[in-house]
């Protein structure tokens, strides 16, 4: 069990700091001041909007992928 | 016969909601349980809708639909965080699941009193969380009922006749059928909405501008500030704070004990994000759109009702009556779910802790309808007056909600939390909060991310700070080891 606790924590940590990389363009003001522009549209949005987007789309497919490892696992509490 | 068309598609609509709530979310026994927490048997695929109403309230469609008129691109704030909140959600939930399955936990409430074995911290949680700081939402949301119902009905029902027919209905179901019949109207309901959202807005972006591309590139050389976040450190705050303060409502712990399994609690964090991300990208791209039609950017009152007024536009009163099902969809999903707990929380950790021989499960259930009924009653006369300082006491309230997340959600995490560090943590952000919510200006000092955010920070400082320097409490230990054992079992 302290074996299975410790892989299933550092899987957690991992995507954790995943989490905080993919959101850090819309949380750290310098980052987000600096991509707070409107051009080059992107498919048909423009530049901020779609990396607000992106970031989410980023997001759901973080959770996704750590679900399936802990149900792989058999971690999911 | 434009509101006789549009009012009788909603009488057709609530009619058959009814009978399917009659038929499937009638509570299968009289005991608290059934009442409070389904049974703890609601599958994920039931839950999915009652989780999102954390985050798709009726003002969703009202409110802050008005705001992107105006000030565009900041509002998809609302997608960041709902999409934040669900990573939260999906680290925390299961524990509590668990705890709330071994010890027989109902509410938030019930969680802080196992969590920190403090009678005090318990209380002012409880108060502050059911009561202080929740009944101007509520407030609001019924304001909301009165007002769709006038726009449906082309201005001839008045609005506190509205707000009396869905006070009534949400009342009645939730007396009924207690969290059983809640998770089958927000269930049903959030089908509907979502398939109304989607191809509504599709439709109407279509034919108002050619699609989403064009109407974007329309607003660009109309307006290209719109297409910017207007304030970068606001958004950041706003965004943070939201996130934080959205698991400190009474109701969200009881929507994780609906749930039969650990697994099923998860399965919702894997499909909500995808509604989550369509439902506000469409939602706040039509509003950034209305900024672009004279009927809707006429005043706030227009741009409030752009989503109404788009839609009837589009489609007639046919469709206006689609999205006032959706509006009022959303709103309910929000209050039902916060009217039974709190209905619980009054019988069950107020009459049933101060009365000596505490109360039996029937009778608790008993209080607890009784509580439903009078306190929409009294939250029905509230809306029916002038709620115009309202907004801003509700604003406010929200961001001294966020300063309890430490003591909520990181001792869900964290250990070494502990009650001591959760005192000081509330009373240091509740502090912070205070000041600058009495001199705003200070608030540029602060980088100007906004009292909830500065004083949600203060306190998680304050809550790490003094949980490191105190000493490891073993009954907290048990209690997470008791998760671990859990899954052994």
């Amino acid at each position: 069990m302290g074996s299975n606790t410790s892989r299933k924590t550092k899987t957690r940590a991992w995507f954790a700091v995943y989490f905080v990389v993919v959101l850090s363009p819309l949380l750290f003001p310098p980052f987000l001041k600096s991509l707070n522009r409107v051009e080059p549209f992107i498919g048909p949005f423009p530049f901020i909007i779609f990396v607000m987007l992106l970031v989410s789309m980023l997001v759901s497919a973080g959770l996704f992928v750590l679900y399936k490892i802990e149900e792989k696992r058999g971690d999911l509490l | 016969m434009k509101a006789f068309a549009s009012i009788f598609i909603v009488l057709i609509y609530f009619v058959l909601l009814a009978l399917a709530v009659m038929r499937w979310g009638k509570s299968k026994n009289t005991s608290l349980e059934e009442f409070v927490v389904s049974g703890r048997d609601t599958p994920w695929w039931l839950m999915l809708f009652t989780v999102l109403g954390t985050w798709f309230v009726g003002s969703t469609y009202t409110a802050f639909f008005g705001w992107a008129v105006f000030e565009g691109a900041i509002v998809y704030y609302l997608g960041i965080y709902s999409i934040m909140g669900l990573v939260v959600y999906y680290f925390i939930a299961p524990k509590v699941w668990v705890w709330g399955k071994v010890h027989k936990l109902y509410n938030l409430p019930d969680y802080i009193l196992l969590r920190y074995n403090d009678k005090g911290l318990y209380f002012i949680i409880m108060l502050a969380v059911a009561f202080l700081l929740s009944w101007p939402w509520q407030v609001l949301a019924l304001k909301t009922f009165g007002y769709v119902v006038l726009k449906l009905s082309y201005d001839t029902i008045p609005m506190p006749v509205g707000i009396g027919i869905f006070g009534a209905v949400i009342a009645f179901y939730c007396i009924y059928g207690g969290m059983r019949s809640v998770v089958m109207t927000d269930f049903i309901q959030g089908i509907i909405c979502t398939i109304v959202v989607l191809g509504g807005i599709y439709a109407v972006l279509q034919s108002k501008f050619g699609g989403i591309g064009p109407m974007y590139q329309q607003v660009f050389e109309f307006n290209p500030d719109l297409l910017k976040i207007s304030a970068p450190n606001y958004f950041i705050g706003i965004s943070i704070a939201s996130a934080l303060g959205a698991y400190c409502w009474p109701e969200i712990f009881n929507r994780i004990f609906l749930s039969r399994s650990a697994k099923d609690v998860k399965v919702v964090a894997k499909f909500a994000p995808v509604i989550c991300i369509l439902l506000v990208a469409l939602v706040v791209s039509m509003a950034i759109g209305g900024a672009l039609l004279p009927s809707i950017t006429a005043d706030l009152a227009s741009a409030e009702s752009g989503f109404l007024i788009m839609f009837e536009e589009f489609g007639g009163p046919i469709m206006l009556a689609f999205a006032a099902i959706v509006i009022i969809a959303a709103e309910m999903s929000s209050v039902d779910s916060q009217l039974t707990v709190m209905g619980t929380i009054f019988a069950k950790n107020i009459v049933g802790t101060l009365k000596k021989d505490g109360l039996s499960d029937k009778k608790t259930v008993s209080v607890s309808r009784w509580f439903i009924l009078i306190y929409m009653a009294l939250i029905w006369y509230l809306s029916i007056g002038d709620t115009g300082a309202l907004y801003k006491y509700a604003v406010i309230s929200y961001e001294f909600l966020a300063t309890l997340f430490p003591a909520i959600i990181i001792g869900i995490l964290w250990r070494r939390g502990n009650a001591m560090a959760s005192w000081v943590s509330i009373i240091g952000g509740w502090a912070v909060c205070s000041i600058l919510q009495l001199w705003p200006e200070l608030q540029g000092s602060f980088g100007g991310f906004g009292a909830g955010f500065t004083g949600a920070v203060t306190a998680i400082i304050i809550y790490f700070i003094v949980g490191f320097v105190s000493a490891e409490d073993t009954r907290i230990s048990d209690l997470f080891e008791e998760v671990d054992a859990f899954k052994e079992s």
